[in-house]
């Protein structure tokens, strides 16, 4: 497949003509709480090209969240963008830094759920009760695409279509109560891709998901992609899914990208090991192996946290006298495959 | 060869009534379990698999008798030459038996009461056995924490000061407090992170191994499933519809049903290549399950006798129980194998 060419290949050219969407740099988000400046992003970097399916890995707490709340500016209160900037590539080939407008402004807002929209892991609590699924949809429909009410009644029925519900003309009068949580999903997506977004952002849109319905979920998105030429931002804790739709991926690991590469680099070659150990505790079916690797010990609240690689502590191949001592750097160690690790390279980064 | 089983269920239901207007009229029944039956072998893990309103909880609150089954026998073994049926078993009786099985529940968050102390959460099911109490009770509290790998100074602190894995631990160390031979596990590890899910994993195994303890293992991951259990039934809107040895299961299934979970598994590995079979529509609903056998709207196979008679479990190789017309004839695929 060209596609998948131009994205694995990692030499120069390649990389030149995959046009990039958003380009994160440096992004960091801190909440100031009680306790003190947690750091729930810290510095993260990532760029995702056009039509590209870009994972990003973690666990609980690890900010991956928070960098998709970033993206669309709804980083919920008292959470602050205090360094970076995430630019946006427009259609008309304008950037935009999204870290710079204002929340609120009507900038982001000709942006949020437009060009750039987001489908959640709850949908239930992303939809009104109180308003008819059609309803929810032509509301969309008509704050982006067109004023006029008949064309947004045709686009929203043809998104239902589009996403496989049947019966669209009776669903559109239903309430969502009335659909079941795949259904829900389908809704949601129905709902993002009514204003042909770019950019699409699904944070865990499958986990609440029973297994069969989530391989449809899955699958829709992936046939929506192809189909709008959007690129998607895939935030997920699950390598499996992961590992089939997606090209590139970031793990992140307590508010920091930690390794970053290609979806067979990640998988065949990880190089950080948090990586390495988060791979070796994913039981595999098939995999006859007694016992599972574990991780020791807990995730850290990132909260004054001293100057030290953040797995450190729980880390089997830490180098004492460097790993606790400083904090190294987000560093290319092979083609387009990144670790931020002193067993790899030496480079450090100075903390904020 | 074939030892004793410890639990033996057998023709289990559970109907729960739908009730309607202000009189409450029975209306119809929803048929959460409708004729299951399994065994577990002493020491042995039998992983229950399906998806949401499959009725495998119910199973597993049935056989603790959290629920009341609504016909069938729970045929348990409570010791080496005592057997009884926990379907027949008045409340009083049950107080007795109740030691015996434990259950572990999915939420570490909500399961635990935070208005409790580690002590008396852990210690609850010894005092209301009359096992222990004071320094005694103290004493095994302490033991069971550093039997699930807490530290046994932290008996008096509250749940909110543990983490996910931790209070996970700690329900697992309030199920062994009475010395039970079976635990009914509800999705233990799906709230958990990957991490954490293996630690829990290996002290499940470890403890199975340490006390001969038998599991029903109910969960929705298979990768869980196939990591855990010697055997496993795939539940389909109340009924199992495939029961196997693990391997058998897993790579050689009958069952169409079986074949399409296992195809739905996201595999880790990107080199992997796999027809994702993906099933029209959703699961029936148990109140109003169609004709036949309930998977035939779904199922890809499908044919005209699927949609008149149901058909019934039998055993199509040895050990390994389908419920399928075609399960002779169909060659199906198992799950993919990863590269590493």
């Amino acid at each position: 497949m060209m596609r998948d060419e131009l994205l694995m290949d990692g030499s120069a050219d390649a990389r030149k003509q995959a046009q990039s969407i958003i380009e994160v740099d440096n992004l960091s988000v801190h909440f100031h709480v009680d306790e003190g400046r947690l750091k729930a992003v810290d510095r993260v970097s990532f760029t995702i090209a056009e039509q590209q399916m870009f994972g990003l890995i973690g666990e609980s707490g690890c900010g991956k969240t928070v960098t998709a709340q970033s993206l669309m500016r709804l980083v919920p209160k008292p959470g602050q963008i205090v360094g970076g900037s995430i630019n946006f590539f427009g259609e008309l080939g304008g950037k935009t830094d999204l870290a710079q407008l204002d929340e609120s402004g009507s900038e982001i807002r000709a942006i949020r759920g437009n060009e750039i929209a987001m489908v959640f892991q709850e949908p239930m609590s992303s939809l009104s009760p109180i308003h008819s699924i059609g309803n929810q949809l032509m509301e969309a429909v008509r704050l982006h695409v067109t004023r006029n009410k008949r064309e947004a009644y045709e686009i929203a029925l043809e998104m239902l279509d589009l996403v496989g519900i049947p019966n669209p003309v009776q669903r559109m009068e239903e309430y969502p109560h009335h659909f079941s949580g795949g259904m829900r999903q389908r809704v949601m997506i129905a709902m993002a891709l009514s204003c042909r977004p770019r950019l699409l952002i699904a944070d865990e849109p499958t986990t609440a998901l029973d297994v069969t319905v989530q391989a449809q979920i899955l699958d829709l998105i992936a046939q929506s992609q192809a189909q709008f030429n959007m690129a998607v931002l895939y935030i997920t804790h699950d390598l499996g899914i992961i590992a089939e739709i997606c090209d590139k991926v970031a793990v992140m690991y307590l508010g920091q990208i930690v390794e970053h590469g290609s979806v067979r680099d990640i998988f065949h070659n990880p190089l950080h090991p948090y990586t390495r150990r988060l791979l070796a505790s994913t039981p595999r079916i098939g995999q006859r192996r007694s016992r599972l690797q574990t991780i020791e010990g807990t995730v850290p609240t990132p909260i004054d946290l001293p100057i030290a690689c953040g797995f450190y502590a729980r880390c089997p191949d830490r180098i004492d006298g460097s790993c606790n001592v400083a904090m190294p750097a987000l560093v290319e160690i092979e083609d387009n495959h990144f670790a931020r690790c002193f067993l790899h390279d030496e480079r450090q980064e100075a903390v904020l | 060869m074939n030892a004793q089983p410890i639990l033996k269920v057998e023709g289990l239901k559970k109907y729960f009534p739908v009730e309607k207007g202000f009189l409450r009229r029975v209306v119809g029944q929803v048929k959460a379990v409708d004729d299951v039956s399994l065994e577990i072998a002493p020491g042995e893990t039998l992983g229950l698999v399906g998806e949401s309103g499959s009725g495998k909880t119910t199973v597993g609150r049935c056989i603790l008798r959290a629920l009341k089954p609504t016909q069938g026998s729970i045929q348990f073994q409570i010791a080496e030459d005592r057997t009884v049926d926990m379907a027949q078993l008045s409340d009083r009786e049950l107080r007795v038996v109740r030691p015996q099985a434990n259950m572990i529940f999915q939420d570490p968050f909500y399961s635990l009461d935070p208005r409790w102390t580690i002590l008396d959460i852990v210690g609850e099911p010894l005092k209301l056995a009359n096992l222990a109490k004071g320094k005694e009770l103290e004493d095994r509290v302490a033991y069971l924490m550093e039997v699930v790998g807490l530290e046994a100074k932290h008996l008096r602190r509250y749940p909110h000061a543990f983490s996910g894995g931790q209070r996970q631990r700690i329900g697992v160390a309030r199920a062994l407090a009475t010395n039970p031979r079976l635990i009914v596990a509800d999705e233990p590890v799906s709230a958990l992170d990957v991490s954490t899910q293996a630690q829990i994993l290996n002290l499940l195994q470890d403890l199975q191994r340490e006390f001969g303890l038998s599991y029903l293992f109910i969960a929705h991951d298979l990768s869980v499933v196939e990591h855990i259990s010697d055997r496993v039934a795939v539940m389909y809107v109340g009924k199992i519809v495939e029961v196997a040895k693990r391997d058998q299961l897993f790579f050689f299934p009958k069952h169409p049903y079986t074949e399409a979970l296992l195809s739905a598994v996201p595999t880790p590995d990107p080199d992997v290549e796999k027809e994702r079979i993906i099933l029209p529509g959703e699961i029936a609903n148990p109140a109003n399950p169609p004709s036949g056998c309930y998977f035939h709207p779904r199922c890809r196979y499908a044919e005209a006798i699927c949609r008149d008679e149901e058909p019934v479990l039998r055993e199509v190789s040895p050990g390994q129980w389908t419920s399928c017309h075609f399960a002779e004839e169909l060659s199906l695929a198992g799950a993919p194998q990863g590269t590493n």
